[in-house]
C-alpha cells in the first residue's frame, strides 16, 4: 500500500526538479549571449557578473511561477534591443559621456532605454500586470541591456537603466489611462 | 467520472503548473486514486499497478510545468498513464523471455532430491524432443545451435523471430504431451 504522505513529498521533489530543470532552458539563451559579450577584452570582469546576476535571476523567476516566467520574457525581449545596438555600437569604440559626441550616445542609451520600457509596459498590459511584474521585467531588461552597455561606460549603462525605468513607468500610466 | 471533479483535477493542475504549491494536497487526494485505478486496469497485478502508477504520477509532477493549460488535464495525465503502461508491458515481456531454458535448469539443479532429480531428467528429455522436431532455423533463433544472433539481427526482428519460434515449439509441445 503507497504512503500518500510520502507520495505527496515525493511529488513535491519531482516538481520542484522539474520546474528548475524548464527554468535551466534559458540558459541556452543566455550562455551565447554572455560568450559574445565575454569576447571581447574591456570590461570582462563586469561583464561576467552582470551575466551571472542575469543567469541568477532568470532561472530564480522561471522557476517561482508563471508570471515569473513571463516576464522573463518580456525582459529578455524587451532587454534585446539595446544589448545588440550597444554590441554594435562599441565595435566603433565610443563611450558615453556628458561632452561632445558621447552626448549622443547617453542619449541615444537613454532613447534606446525607454523603447524598452515602453515595450514591456505594452507587454504587461496585455496580462493583469502588476507593480512586480513590471519591476521584474524592468530588472531583467536592464540586465540584459547592461551586458551591451558595460563597453559604452558607467553612464551608458546607467543612462539605459535610467531610460527603461522611465519608459515603463510612462507606459504603465499610459495604459493605465486608456484603461480608465 | 463527473465533469465538475474532472473540472477540479485540471484546475488544480493549471494552479500547480502556474507554481502554486499547495494544488498539490488536492491532486495527490483526486488525482492519485484515479491514476491508481487506470494503472490497475492496464497491469492487473496490484503491487506491479501501485509501482507504475507511482511512477505516473511522479511523472506528472516533474512534467507538469510544461503541462498546455489549453488541453485537458486528465487526458495529459492519462498520456503519460498509457505510455507508462506500455513500458511496463513491454519491460515484463522481455523479462519473460530473457528467463530462458538456461536458467530454469540453474534454478532446478543444486539441491534437488533424487525424485526431483529423475523429474528433473525425464522433463529435460521431454523438451529435447520437443525441440527436435523444431527445424533448424527455429533452433537458431532460441539460440539451441549455431552462433548467437544478438549482433546479426535487428534486435526487434530477433524478438518476433524467437517469439514464432516459441510459439511453434508451444504447439509441438501440446501435441506431444497434451495440456501439460
Amino acid at each position: 500500500m503507497v504512503d500518500v504522505e510520502e507520495l505527496r513529498v515525493r511529488g513535491l521533489r519531482a516538481y520542484e526538479v522539474g520546474r528548475l530543470l524548464t527554468a535551466s532552458r534559458i540558459a541556452l539563451l543566455l550562455f551565447p549571449v554572455a560568450a559574445v559579450c565575454l569576447i571581447e577584452s574591456r570590461g570582462r570582469g563586469t561583464c561576467a557578473c552582470l551575466a551571472v546576476a542575469l543567469l541568477g535571476a532568470a532561472i530564480w523567476l522561471r522557476w517561482r511561477d508563471r508570471r515569473g516566467m513571463e516576464s522573463v520574457t518580456t525582459g529578455l525581449i524587451a532587454g534585446s534591443v539595446p544589448l545588440l545596438a550597444a554590441l554594435l555600437v562599441a565595435r566603433f569604440d565610443l563611450r558615453c559621456g556628458w561632452a561632445g559626441a558621447d552626448t549622443f550616445c547617453t542619449a541615444g542609451s537613454v532613447l534606446l532605454g525607454i523603447g524598452s520600457g515602453l515595450l514591456i509596459a505594452l507587454r504587461e498590459a496585455r496580462g493583469r500586470a502588476r507593480f512586480w511584474s513590471f519591476a521584474t521585467a524592468s530588472a531583467i531588461a536592464a540586465l540584459a541591456a547592461s551586458l551591451g552597455c558595460v563597453r559604452l561606460g558607467i553612464l551608458g549603462v546607467a543612462s539605459m537603466v535610467v531610460g527603461i525605468a522611465l519608459g515603463a513607468i510612462a507606459g504603465a500610466v499610459g495604459v493605465k489611462a486608456s484603461r480608465q | 467520472m463527473e465533469p465538475s471533479r474532472r473540472k477540479a483535477i485540471h484546475d488544480a493542475m493549471v494552479r500547480l503548473s502556474d507554481g502554486d504549491r499547495s494544488a498539490m494536497e488536492f491532486l495527490v487526494s483526486e488525482l492519485w486514486p484515479v491514476i491508481l485505478a487506470f494503472a490497475e486496469r492496464g497491469v492487473r497485478q496490484r503491487e506491479d499497478a501501485e509501482d507504475v502508477a507511482q511512477e505516473v504520477f511522479l511523472r506528472i509532477c516533474s512534467n507538469i510545468s510544461d503541462f498546455d493549460r489549453t488541453r485537458d488535464g486528465l487526458s495529459w495525465a492519462f498520456g503519460i498513464a498509457s505510455y507508462e503502461v506500455m513500458t511496463h508491458r513491454r519491460r515484463r515481456t522481455r523479462r519473460r523471455e530473457a528467463l530462458g531454458d538456461s536458467e530454469l535448469r540453474e534454478r532446478a539443479a543444486p539441491d534437488a532430491s533424487q525424485e526431483e532429480a529423475a523429474i528433473g531428467q525425464q522433463l529435460a528429455e521431454a523438451i529435447q524432443q520437443a525441440i527436435g522436431t523444431l527445424s533448424d532455423e527455429d533452433r537458431l533463433h532460441l539460440g539451441l545451435a549455431g552462433m548467437p544472433l544478438d549482433r546479426v539481427l535487428p534486435s526487434a526482428t530477433l524478438r518476433k523471430r524467437r517469439q514464432r519460434a516459441l510459439d511453434r515449439l508451444r504447439i509441438v509441445w501440446r501435441k506431444l504431451y497434451g495440456g501439460r
